[in-house]
């Protein structure tokens, strides 16, 4: 289980996340969209132990991950840049990661078999440094299959990786998720994560704004308007906009008219997010 | 053995395989005292101070390397301590500091001999200051991790000093005493800092 329970976090005197609470549950997965900036990947670090929250706890697998090893032990991830070494060769990061995770080493074959399913048995002698993107991004891939992750933290995973790569992420954090984990994942590549997704929660300035079943988010409608906050509009970028479904639109457009908001536009929330990044 | 020194000593196996490592490694502090030891015809063992001076720069150099390539901070979202990495690194910098020391003797006394000026002086005050120098230039590497730019100019300092003092001190006395100074200055830097890396690293 993952639980942020009243989370802030400030850094250089900038507020970043504000009383963020949010919980996955074991085998399911959330998929947290937003603006740039919206204190998204954040929220993963600090899920992750890399950050430290100013206020608020930190749960993952019932421990603290910033202070406590085991508990990142049951914890899998894949960051927006790798966490490689560049000196060794595919096989050895994988060997490193398999004894930090089991405590032991692995059996004979094994990482072999890890490095054929993630597509790199012939690059497996080479340096990860001398890896391409997308080779980086599947050996990370790999160290998933090294371990039982109780809790995953994904942030923009399938950046970097060819289709037939995307479908080896998604179909290994399915596997995860049948197994038990928890799961939370930051992805601006959403025709492949809302497969995976159980939940959708939209971020904007830190904040938890609103969340969304996968269905309800891809019908889901940004309206844009000066004076958009006379009926209920959010900050979002640097417009103010109403969020709704698209069985809503009509009705909107023309609460727009009564309330004199000069519409502007009206688009799927999910190109809305692209569009802001 | 445990995996993070394990994973230490691939990397050192890794970076020997690079030539910049490897003039740090052996052509300074074999070099050095050679070519004074050459021109002034005296031979006393400089080690002490280029145990100091060895592994400071190439921890430098590495941490760079990692920061670039992403491994520092995220190697902390993995089921590592700061302390694991910083006990792997003491140790293997403190093997590989004795060991060029052992062998920077042994080649002063080898050309010393050779060329007929006497032997080479070690005595108990430059072994123990040796261990100092090795574990300080040990616990430097951690301390470089820091973003405090302070404490990375008076270890870079330090170690300026000691590779300049290796050609300026003639007395073993003397160079003992230079590099126990530098010693307990990077090892009360480097334990503080590597104590305290999470927080002030990555936080």
């Amino acid at each position: 289980m993952i639980e942020y329970e009243h989370v802030s976090y400030t850094a250089n005197g900038q507020e970043i996340l504000r009383e963020v609470t949010l919980k996955a549950e074991p085998g399911e997965c959330i998929l947290l969209v937003g603006p740039n900036g919206s204190g998204k990947s954040t929220l993963l670090k600090l899920g992750l132990g890399l950050l430290k929250p100013t206020s608020g706890t930190v749960r993952v697998c019932g421990g603290n991950p910033y202070s406590s090893k085991e508990t990142r032990r049951r914890i899998g991830f894949i960051m927006d840049s790798d966490v490689l070494d560049v000196l060794l060769t595919g096989k050895e990061n994988l060997g490193f990661f398999y004894e930090l995770y089991n405590g032991s080493r692995p059996e004979s074959g094994f990482i072999n078999s890890v490095l054929e399913r993630v597509g790199l048995s012939e690059e497996a002698g080479k340096k990860a440094g001398q890896y391409s993107k997308g080779m980086r991004k599947r050996l990370e891939i790999g160290r998933l299959l090294l371990y039982h992750p109780e809790a995953v933290l994904l942030d923009e995973p399938f950046s970097g990786l060819d289709s037939g790569g995307k479908e080896l992420l998604a179909d290994v954090v399915r596997g995860l998720k049948n197994n038990g984990a928890a799961v939370v994942m930051v992805s601006h590549e959403t025709e492949f994560a809302l497969g995976l997704a159980d939940r959708v929660v939209l971020m904007v300035g830190g904040r938890i704004l609103a969340q969304f079943s996968p269905e309800e988010f891809s019908n889901a409608y940004v309206v844009s308007g000066e004076g958009a906050e006379k009926l209920g509009g959010i900050k979002f970028g640097p417009k103010s906009v109403i969020i709704v479904s698209r069985a809503g639109v009509d009705e909107l457009i023309s609460a727009c008219r009564e309330k004199g908001v000069a519409l502007e536009e009206v688009m799927p929330l999910m190109k809305a997010i692209r569009r802001e990044g | 053995m445990d995996a993070v020194l394990k994973h230490e000593l691939k990397r050192i196996k890794s970076s020997v395989r690079s030539w910049g490592i490897l003039y740090i490694i052996v052509a300074i502090p074999l070099g050095v005292p050679l070519l004074r030891g050459l021109a002034t015809k005296s031979w006393e063992a400089a080690l002490p101070l280029f145990l100091v001076a060895v592994l400071g720069p190439s921890s430098m150099g590495r941490y760079k390397q990692d920061v670039k390539n992403g491994l520092i901070p995220g190697i902390f979202a993995l089921p590592i301590e700061p302390w694991d990495i910083v006990r792997a690194r003491a140790l293997l910098s403190l093997t590989i500091s004795l060991a060029v020391g052992a062998l920077n003797a042994f080649v002063l006394w080898y050309v010393g001999r050779a060329v007929g000026n006497g032997g080479v002086f070690i005595t108990p005050a430059i072994v123990a200051a040796a261990l100092a120098g090795g574990v300080g230039s040990a616990l430097i590497s951690p301390s470089v991790w820091i973003k405090n730019v302070g404490v990375k100019m008076v270890s870079a300092f330090a170690m300026i000093v000691a590779l300049i003092g290796s050609f300026l001190f003639i007395s073993p006395l003397d160079a003992t005493l230079l590099a126990w100074a530098i010693g307990a200055l990077l090892l009360g830097a480097g334990a503080l800092c590597g104590l305290n890396l999470k927080k002030e690293g990555i936080g």
